[in-house]
């Protein structure tokens, strides 16, 4: 059994920053997510996963409630991401990212799904995160944004549906452009 | 159940949230309508692609940068926190990350390395024939084998000859055709490889790393115990009876030695290093071979064209080196030793570092009134953000002022190599000859953070001990460097 987020968070400010690995390894996959989702450049998006680690160990100290520390982070992973959307680049848009990304295939992006992912709404954006990238049980999800296990597992379900129906939208946009 | 129904409950079927019955139903309603089938695949597929996507997104790299940079703003963070005097909440945070205690892992590994070859341990057998061997084996200086190298990737490395006059001096005849002398009595050790083929030759002198006698594996057969040397039994190659000995010295070294039982000396050794998958076999024994001494000669024969590459180890020249001199080499605090009345004679002298870091330490040497001989150690990398193991040690003492000591956890062993080099930097100061069995180094752990060593030949009080603790003086500080 892992040692949960509370426990990590405790050896962190009780002076072993090398404990802090284990949470990077746990929300790396989220906060890259979410962070290519706001960003659409990847190496900006890299930057700024660093940046959110960073800043939320040096903020440890600030956080209250150290079993929401996911949604605790992806709340500055969404400030380092206005940041740097204001002070570096103009919003690239999702066709130009697409084109760069024909360029050089990378067969392991899956960039339907990605792009599918950008266009949630937050709150469904917020639950696919915590459940796949951050993988976190319902319970947990529940637990971390205080909610009922009923109403997380329904917004997942949206989330879902939401998801499908975008990726159906882009297909039905991809046959339109190659007939 | 109806379609709508079902489809409603699909994530919480996923999750495992439907109490049983609801399961069930859910179950048989899908049995029985294939659209709902197709529903709950495409939900899990989909789970399932957003899970991979996941994977995707990890990387090691990640991790190791954050850290990185965690700890270098950290370090920034508490040269600031120098300044303002708040430094022990800091101190404690970078001295227990794992990051900075394997920095300084590294350092204590050479220490404890050291010891490896220094066989002891243990097997309570009487076994006579094994000292036997050991009493043939020291008629001989001169011995002549075949050695080989089998590592298990595979790697086949030359088979050679080689011809040991002493520990100092040998010949090997290398496969290839190649011929390696190798010479280490004098002060500036040499070996020379000739290629009579192409008529080349190679000539490494390394100045002022002799004279040295390298241990070669029989040297270290020599001293295996005959209690702690397991006998193997005997097995029968070309038609000898040969007698089988094992020792294991440690987790590094695994021998195996064949021995004739006629002349008592080995026929066969193996030597298996376990850790670099690789073993050395030795055959072909010669003890007292003839071979005339100009086979060893470093003399390159005429027509050959020479190339020479010259490795400098000498020490650097011991000089009486002044606060500023230290001051002008050290990235922290550097210290001075005030000469107490017990004190007769100090030396300085800067020198590479005896314990194989290659880093430039400055030692103090002192000679006390009652023979004894006291060294201080400091150098670049003497400093608690990379000595983080010296809090686990056994504490020695504290004084007023807040310095600790702590015995190091090699004490004798590093005592002695820092007497050894203050004997070879400077004869007339300390003579290897008087090395004490009382010897012992500890590590004297400043206030604000700095580490100094302390190696002595013999015991000391703990009321002397305070004064040199409380004699050092503070040269200067990074603050006052950088500002």
């Amino acid at each position: 059994m892992t040692q949960n987020d509370k426990y990590f968070i405790e050896q962190c400010l009780d002076g072993r920053p090398d404990e802090f690995r284990h949470l990077v390894t746990r929300y790396q996959p989220a906060v890259n997510a979410y962070l290519t989702s706001q960003l659409h450049n990847l190496s900006n998006a890299e930057d700024a996963v660093q940046e959110t680690f960073v800043r939320a160990y040096f903020g440890l100290k600030e956080l209250k409630k150290r079993e929401s520390f996911s949604s605790w982070l992806l709340g500055i992973a969404n400030r380092v991401a206005k940041e740097q959307v204001r002070n570096r680049m103009p919003l690239a848009d999702m066709e130009e990212l697409a084109a760069q990304q024909t360029a050089e295939p990378n067969d392991s992006d899956d960039l339907k799904l990605q792009r599918a992912f950008a266009q949630l709404p937050d709150a469904y954006r917020e639950i696919i995160l915590l459940r796949f990238y951050a993988n976190q049980s319902c319970q947990q999800i529940a637990q971390n944004l205080t909610m009922p296990l009923g109403s997380v597992t329904k917004t997942l379900s949206r989330a879902y549906a939401q998801l499908r129906q975008l990726l159906e939208q882009q297909k039905a946009e991809e046959n339109e452009v190659s007939q | 159940m109806r379609c709508d129904e079902c489809r409603e409950k699909l994530v919480d079927y996923i999750e495992g949230f439907l109490p049983e019955q609801e399961a069930q139903q859910l179950q048989s309603h899908l049995g029985q309508c294939s659209q709902c089938r197709t529903e709950l695949d495409q939900l899990t597929a989909l789970g399932q692609r957003l899970t991979s996507d996941a994977k995707n997104r990890q990387s090691a790299d990640v991790e190791n940068r954050v850290i990185n940079r965690i700890i270098c703003e950290q370090n920034k963070q508490l040269k600031e926190a120098a300044v303002k005097k708040r430094q022990s909440f800091l101190w404690r945070i970078i001295m227990k990350a794992r990051i900075t205690k394997l920095a300084a892992a590294a350092v204590i590994l050479i220490a404890v390395l050291i010891g490896i070859n220094q066989f002891g341990g243990s097997i309570a057998v009487a076994n006579v024939a094994w000292s036997q061997v050991v009493e043939q084996l020291n008629r001989y200086e001169k011995y002549k084998c075949r050695q080989r190298v089998v590592r298990e990737d595979g790697t086949q490395l030359p088979t050679m000859n080689i011809y040991h006059v002493n520990l100092s001096l040998r010949r090997q005849e290398v496969e290839d055709g190649s011929i390696h002398i190798i010479d280490m009595r004098e002060k500036d050790a040499i070996t020379v490889e000739l290629y009579p083929a192409q008529k080349k030759a190679i000539v490494t002198k390394m100045l002022g790393s002799g004279p040295k006698k390298d241990p070669d594996i029989i040297d270290m057969v020599k001293r295996f115990e005959q209690i702690s040397t397991e006998k193997l039994g005997t097995k029968k190659q070309n038609g000898q009876i040969l007698s089988g000995f094992r020792h294991q010295p440690n987790k590094y070294n695994d021998f195996i030695v064949w021995v004739d039982p006629k002349t008592k000396l080995p026929v066969e050794i193996e030597l298996k290093h376990p850790q670099q998958k690789q073993t050395i076999f030795m055959d072909e024994f010669e003890f007292d071979f003839k071979l005339d001494i100009s086979a060893f000669s470093t003399d390159i024969p005429d027509g050959y064209t020479v190339e020479t590459i010259i490795n400098d180890y000498r020490p650097v020249e011991p000089k009486e080196i002044t606060a500023e001199d230290i001051q002008s080499r050290l990235n922290h605090t550097a210290y001075t030793i005030k000469k107490l009345p017990w004190i007769e004679k100090m030396v300085t002298i800067e020198m590479i570092d005896p314990l194989g870091t290659k880093a430039l330490v400055y030692i103090t040497g002192m000679q006390s009134d009652d023979g004894n001989t006291v060294i201080i150690i400091q150098g670049n990398y003497y400093d608690m953000t990379r000595m983080v193991w010296i809090p686990k040690q056994q504490f020695v003492l504290e004084t007023q002022a807040g310095t600790k000591l702590y015995l190091h956890p090699n004490s004798a062993k590093y005592a002695s190599l820092f007497l050894e080099s203050l004997a070879k930097a400077n004869p007339e100061f300390f003579n290897t000859k008087n090395i004490s069995e009382e010897r012992f180094a500890q590590m004297i752990v400043m206030p604000d953070g700095t580490v100094l060593g302390m190696a002595a030949n013999k015991t000391l009080s703990n009321e002397k001990l305070q004064q040199l603790v409380d004699s050092l003086t503070k040269v200067k500080t990074n603050e006052s460097n950088s500002q």
